[in-house]
């Protein structure tokens, strides 16, 4: 393993990582507020990228400048995706707490989410045109633009929803709701508009994470099932339901990820860090934060 | 005295739907023949066979608190042992539909270890996991797995000539599963796996989670190995398509229309949502969007699927009465 | 002989002490009560006892053997059973069969055997069932399934799924909880019933101070996860520290 390899798997483990911790920290936040694991939070990801693409590319918007229009698209696929994080967190009231139902009624979301876009706009992959073209070299290595621009940007939307989260009136609020909500509730916290607020904000992180990742990897309907599983590892490494946990966790899958794609080629590679994962998934299923059991409706 | 009369009853209670199956497998019985000049119909029923035992499967999984994606990775690990052990290991077809269903349910005691250490959702996501693995591992080795083409060329099955053999074959198999899956319900040990609903209650009586898991994985993934395995002989290969994650989610709306604990339930719900599909041909694409709305709609509307229905309409019939 | 012997019993949630090193014995054929205020760990104490949770520290020992570190299912094969507080019962099944459940758990045969025969198949098991429904007073609703039966059917009904195991000791969470004064009376007399039936020692939870003090050998009083005062009920009702702990609640003792 040359220097070579150590700064792409550096660079790329803080690409994957800073994608994957945007959406599982969303994640994180929808269980915390509705108390199920969300499987279709990967469905909502995808919603965000095919948003995006959307009002960017495929109707574009009369605006010359690239990137300003990557913005708005940008926006709007959050705005969008969050209503309709909305609009799930009524469905899925009934289901607060009870897994097996949620399972079913998120696999039922799944199926149909992909089924209305792979009817909408076909099953093949669409490029999704990238934001920068240039690359930038430091001491011999060479990383894209526009991969660079996610990294700086998903790590600033992450320091602030951390900034949210921690600092704030409402976002502590929101990590009262998560742990206790009963207690929550005592302190006259108002836990439905919490939830509702709650669930917004982790579908926008999923579908801000789409909106980043698309053009880099270009869209397709299923592109949601594998983050989904991706974040499915770092919520259970980091231990369900927890914040820091998820953070790191989806360092250390992101990390691993590139090491194996490039010490081992992206087939093999996905296989051998997936594998792993399980193993310590099977040895270890409390996961680094975890071992809290948290409260059912 | 008292447990005569009870047997007594519950036999006389079980007569019409006895009578109600015994029709069901005549008429399963002379497809065939009915459909001499349409062979495309015996590979509905084909497909019906083994979906319906796919279903059947989960059922008993599910009712085990184990929610299982990995049951289609099963019935994939079914096909491409029955690919290999033909084609690279050249035994008789009969043993390698055999061993089809062997492999897979020799991996279910590794499994089991991972069933009692985690708790039902934890392991739904690790069926989840097992599943992307297995597809991700049959696309990534190409030499002894063929990689996305899979293997194919896989001879015949001796004795079986035509469509209504092939039929047969998978009407078979597809009794055998019906007879252990039913069996096991109406046994004493239905009774222990009814008695899992509750974790707590049933621990505190004395019963061993992770030894019933370990017996419904183990009937549950043997005939998902065995029908992947007839699939494999079927039609000649073993492919890496139909074990992804949203072929296993079609077994689960079958179930969620089909209804839990219902064989019958589940065998209409199925023939139905198969039909379906075939009935879209071209527009095949449609079907994520069908099945979900489905799913959906039965969750609202009708959450014990079909299987429910008959005990909906008699308790409404009783209810008349006593109005009456 | 000395059935159920338990030392330095502890147990910590992260910083919460729930249960602080308790000695218990429970000797054979006796009937014990544990009492306490709201929150003293009572619930705690059988689910260590049952291996529903693991001691942080202590020993537990039933029959002579060691289970303090042994699965809630194979304690309770061994024959140490608990019910619950709440009414944890089998809804869809009848009866009868949410009593079977309690046998059948408890005495495994090999997967063939238990594949092929049915529930009702074992006459052994039918006439035990029916001998324990009849203790609980309920054979008019053997048929019955489970949802249907009034509160405190459905609390008897927990206790003969525990008995149905044929244990040696039977925890007793609350069983009296939410019942009328008549059903209590019902419920103490198949008590008695069971223990004349080889469930030779109880333990029971009860906030009746009225029917402990009458029915139990001995009590023993856990006040925040630690044992207070232990003895007889005429001792444990002059017991200056229970008073205390109890202030403000009468219970007809001078």
């Amino acid at each position: 393993m040359t220097l070579t390899n150590l700064g792409y798997i550096l660079l790329d483990g803080l690409f994957n990582s800073v994608t994957l911790m945007l959406a599982s920290l969303g994640m994180v936040l929808v269980m915390g507020m509705l108390r199920i694991i969300n499987f279709a939070h990967g469905a909502i990801f995808m919603l965000g990228s095919y948003v995006l693409w959307l009002v960017y590319d495929r109707y574009p918007l009369p605006i010359g400048n690239l990137f300003v229009r990557y913005l708005i698209g940008f926006g709007l696929s959050v705005a969008v995706i969050a209503v309709l994080g909305i609009i799930l967190e009524r469905l899925l009231r009934p289901f607060n707490g009870k897994m097996i139902q949620s399972f079913i009624v998120s696999m039922g979301l799944i199926l149909f989410f992909q089924g209305i876009v792979q009817v909408s706009f076909g099953i093949d992959e669409k490029a999704v045109p990238g934001l920068f073209s240039g690359v930038v070299t430091v001491g011999g290595f060479s990383m894209a633009q526009s991969r660079l621009w996610v990294i700086v940007a998903g790590t600033a939307i992450s320091i602030g929803l951390f900034i949210f989260l921690r600092k704030t009136k409402t976002g502590t609020a929101m990590r009262a709701v998560a742990q206790q909500f009963d207690l929550a509730a005592l302190q006259g916290i108002n836990v439905l508009a919490v939830c509702i607020l709650g669930m917004a904000i982790g579908c926008g992180l999923a579908a801000t994470a789409g909106a980043l990742m698309a053009p880099i990897y270009g869209i397709n309907p299923y592109i949601g099932s594998e983050l989904a599983t991706r974040c499915f590892i770092v919520m259970v490494l980091g231990g369900i339901g927890s914040f820091p946990g998820a953070v790191l966790a989806s360092l250390l899958v992101g990390f691993s990820e590139a090491a194996s794609t490039n010490l081992l080629g992206s087939g093999v590679g996905k296989l051998v860090a997936y594998s792993l994962i399980l193993v310590i998934f099977v040895i270890r299923p409390m996961g680094l934060y975890g071992g809290r059991e948290w409260k059912h409706n | 005295m008292e447990a005569q009369l009870t047997r007594i009853r519950a036999a006389e209670s079980r007569k019409p739907k006895r009578i109600l199956w015994g029709v069901v497998v005549a008429c399963f019985l002379a497809i065939p023949f009915v459909a001499a000049k349409v062979p495309y119909l015996l590979h509905v029923f084909i497909m019906i066979a083994i979906y319906t035992s796919l279903v059947w499967g989960l059922d008993l999984l599910v009712g085990c608190g184990l929610l299982s994606c990995a049951q289609i990775a099963f019935w994939g690990i079914g096909s491409y042992t029955y690919a290999i052990i033909v084609l690279r290991v050249g035994l008789n077809p009969w043993i390698a539909l055999l061993g089809a269903g062997i492999i897979p349910a020799l991996m279910s005691v590794l499994l089991s270890y991972t069933s009692i250490r985690l708790k039902s959702m934890y392991w739904c996501l690790f069926s989840i996991i097992f599943a992307v693995i297995f597809q991700q591992s049959l696309l990534v080795w190409r030499s002894f797995l063929g990689g996305a083409e899979g293997i194919s060329g896989i001879p015949k099955l001796p004795l079986i000539q035509s469509y209504a053999g092939w039929y047969y074959l998978a009407f078979f198999l597809f009794l055998l599963t019906g007879v252990v899956v039913f069996q096991v319900r109406r046994s004493r040990m239905g009774l222990i796996l009814d008695a899992m609903n509750s974790e707590l209650l049933a621990r505190s009586a004395g019963i061993s989670i992770g030894r019933y898991r370990l017996i419904c994985l183990i009937v549950a993934n043997f005939f998902a190995g065995m029908m992947g395995g007839f699939f494999a002989a079927y039609t000649g290969a073993a492919s890496p398509a139909n074990v992804g994650l949203e072929s296993a989610y079609f077994i689960f709306v079958y179930l969620v229309v089909g209804g839990r604990k219902s064989l019958g339930g589940c065998l209409v719900g199925t023939s139905a949502l198969i039909f379906l599909r075939e009935l879209l041909g071209p527009l095949g694409v449609y079907i994520s969007v069908i099945y979900g709305s489905i799913v959906l709609v039965f969750l609202l509307f009708l959450p014990g699927g079909l299987g429910s229905l008959p005990e909906i309409f008699l308790d409404r019939l009783r209810g008349r009465q006593r109005a009456l | 002989m000395k059935i159920l012997e338990v030392k330095g019993l502890t147990k910590y949630f992260g910083g919460l002490g729930a249960v602080k090193n308790v000695d218990l014995t429970l000797e054979e054929g006796e009937m014990l009560a544990v009492v306490g205020p709201n929150g003293a760990g009572k619930t705690t104490f059988f689910n260590l006892l049952s291996g529903f949770e693991r001691p942080t520290r202590g020993t537990i020992f039933f029959n002579g053997e060691e289970i303090t570190h042994l699965p809630a299912h194979e304690i309770a094969r061994k024959g140490l059973i608990r019910t619950f507080q709440a009414n944890v019962i089998y809804d869809n099944l009848t009866v009868t069969r949410n009593v079977m459940v309690g046998h059948y758990g408890c005495h495994r045969l090999n997967p063939f055997k238990e594949f092929l025969e049915t529930p009702e198949d074992n006459p052994m098991v039918m006439a035990g069932s029916r001998g324990i429904i009849e203790v609980m007073d309920l054979e008019g609703r053997a048929q019955d399934l489970a949802k249907n039966l009034p509160h405190g059917s459905l609390r008897m009904l927990g206790i003969g799924h525990g008995a149905a195991g044929g244990p040696k000791v039977l925890l007793l969470d609350e069983p009296a909880s939410g019942m009328t004064h008549g059903e209590i009376v019902n419920l103490m007399e198949a008590i008695q019933k069971f223990r004349s039936r080889g469930i030779d020692s109880v333990i029971i939870i009860d906030h009746n101070m009225k029917m402990v003090m009458k029915y139990s050998d001995r009590i023993a009083v856990l006040c925040f996860g630690e044992k207070i005062a232990e003895g007889k009920p005429a001792e444990i009702a002059h017991n200056r520290k229970v008073i205390e702990a109890y202030l403000g609640e009468s219970y007809g003792t001078a």
